[in-house]
């Protein structure tokens, strides 16, 4: 009986103890859950974190940290060989004539007269600036010192063409010109904004009015072809179309424009004696054609040939709109 | 669990903020495309604009002033939407390189002027895709700002000076 009584207790006691442990066992496994919660949110925070340091550094290594360096990467001024454009007659036209003479073979080569100026275009830059200064006195117009408003004119050519047609100040005056254009493109490329708002030829445009002046001028562009009478009987063609198109209006063809030394940074061929050489093409066009040869670049050029270094001082070729006045006001004068 | 997602929820939340203040400096003088501020109360002096744009830019071309007379024959915007106008060109076959800036009769003369000038930018991408096809990189990021009446278009290599220069 006794015994009984005593192992009865200690079952208690022992079921006690049990249950002793397992309230111990429920607080340790809270505690556990708290541990295990913080640890899991800076898991989270550290994972967000590590997310958000890759994205940030592959989003600044795609995009840059600076803005304008991926703007900048093409700030060197080239042109390409099929570029530029413009027409001009290199001396004049009594001059003209005596260089048909000698204009045998378009491929001839030529020597340059600007190479001895040309080792560095910034060094030449600034010779030429002040040989420019001291060898053919410009007077540079302005728009208003040019009398003729040329509303009865279309201007037709290159980007020297659209160079003029912006900075001509005069909005009377009609332009049906684009960058790249030549004598081969002029029936093909529709470039020109036309009435109806729609885009078209130089043919297209020239069927909407009729003018009374039409300036042509082509060349730069084909200067580096390699058959240069192919260049002119193509410009007769030209010439027969805008002859078909514009019956009653008196034509002009206007010289390939002279370039300075600059213009060999883009092609060897751009050198004075070598425009000299093809106006020679250009006049005989006009000369087969029966209509008017200008020799615009005996206002534009220097004694060498060149135009000044100031009146296309980014790549040679383009003039700068008081340059563009010279050449308008030499068509005002002579037409 | 629930902790878990608000952890979770709280982490994301850290992390696209962090992003988004990160990239606002960036998207901020991200000049490019056609920004249009809401900024309806500023007022400009568009023709002082378009003088410290030209004067503080590094241009490639040699910018003139376009005659008034001009304006609407070159870039396509029309007298009578504007009260104020200057626009500088370069040479014309060389670079795109152009700044333009009015102060429009009105908020709807401003949107015409905007279309005229988005005309304006694609005309130039065509003479321009296969001529000078570097100037495709000014054209293609073209700064050009609407705020209000007054319309600012600025086509350089410089557009995160240009759009601080316009303010």
């Amino acid at each position: 009986m006794y015994a009984a009584e005593t192992d009865l207790v200690f079952r208690k006691h022992t079921t006690a103890k049990k249950e002793g442990n397992v309230a111990m066992g429920r607080k340790k496994t809270k505690a556990q859950k708290k541990a295990a919660l913080i640890q899991g949110l800076m898991g989270v925070l550290c994972l967000g974190m590590l997310g958000f340091v890759f994205v940030w550094a592959v989003h600044n290594a795609v995009k840059g940290f600076d803005n304008d360096s991926s703007i900048k990467t093409d700030t060197s001024v080239t042109v390409g060989d099929s570029n530029g454009d413009g027409s001009k007659p290199a001396d004049s036209s009594v001059k003209d004539t005596s260089d048909a003479d000698s204009k045998d073979s378009g491929d001839t080569e030529s020597v340059p007269d600007t190479d001895s100026s040309s080792e560095s275009s910034e060094d030449s830059s600034e010779e030429s600036s002040e040989e420019s200064s001291t060898v053919q006195e410009i007077k540079f117009p302005s728009a208003d010192d040019i009398d003729d408003d040329f509303d009865d004119a279309v201007f037709i050519g290159n980007s020297r063409t659209v160079g003029l047609g912006m900075n001509c100040g005069k909005p009377m005056a009609t332009f049906y010109a684009s960058t790249g254009l030549n004598v081969e493109t002029i029936g093909k490329s529709e470039t020109i904004n036309l009435d109806n708002g729609k885009k078209g030829t130089v043919y297209d445009a020239l069927k909407q009015k009729q003018f009374k002046r039409v300036f042509i001028m082509f060349g730069i562009n084909e200067m580096s072809w390699p058959y240069w009478d192919g260049f002119e009987t193509r410009y007769e063609t030209v010439i027969d179309k805008v002859k078909e198109l514009q019956p009653d209006a008196k034509i002009y063809i206007q010289s390939v424009l002279p370039v300075n030394s600059l213009a060999l940074n883009n092609n060897s061929v751009f050198t004075p004696a070598k425009v000299d050489e093809f106006n020679t093409y250009v006049k005989k066009a006009a000369d087969a054609k029966d209509v008017t040869y200008l020799d615009v670049n005996s206002a534009l050029r220097e004694a060498d040939g060149s135009l000044p270094m100031d009146a296309a001082p980014t790549d040679g070729i383009h003039l700068v709109k008081k340059y563009c006045l010279v050449w308008l006001k030499y068509l005002a004068d002579n037409t | 669990m629930k902790k878990k997602i608000i952890a979770f929820m709280a982490a994301m939340a850290i992390c696209v903020g962090g992003l988004v203040s990160c990239g606002g400096s960036d998207s901020s003088s991200k000049s490019g495309g056609t920004a249009e501020s809401t900024a309806a109360e500023k007022t400009y002096d568009v023709v002082s604009v378009a003088d410290k744009l030209k004067s503080d830019i590094k241009w490639v071309d040699e910018l003139n002033e376009l005659e008034s007379g001009m304006i609407e024959k070159v870039i396509g915007v029309k007298a009578d939407l504007y009260t104020k106008g200057k626009v500088f060109i370069g040479s014309g076959g060389m670079t795109a390189e152009e700044i333009a800036c009015f102060e429009a009769k009105d908020e709807g003369s401003a949107s015409e002027i905007k279309r005229a000038l988005d005309a304006r930018i694609e005309s130039q991408k065509a003479a321009f895709e296969n001529y000078q096809p570097k100037e495709m990189t000014k054209l293609g990021d073209p700064v050009l700002t609407v705020s209000g009446k007054y319309v600012f278009m600025c086509i350089s290599d410089e557009n995160s000076k240009a759009i601080e220069i316009i303010g």
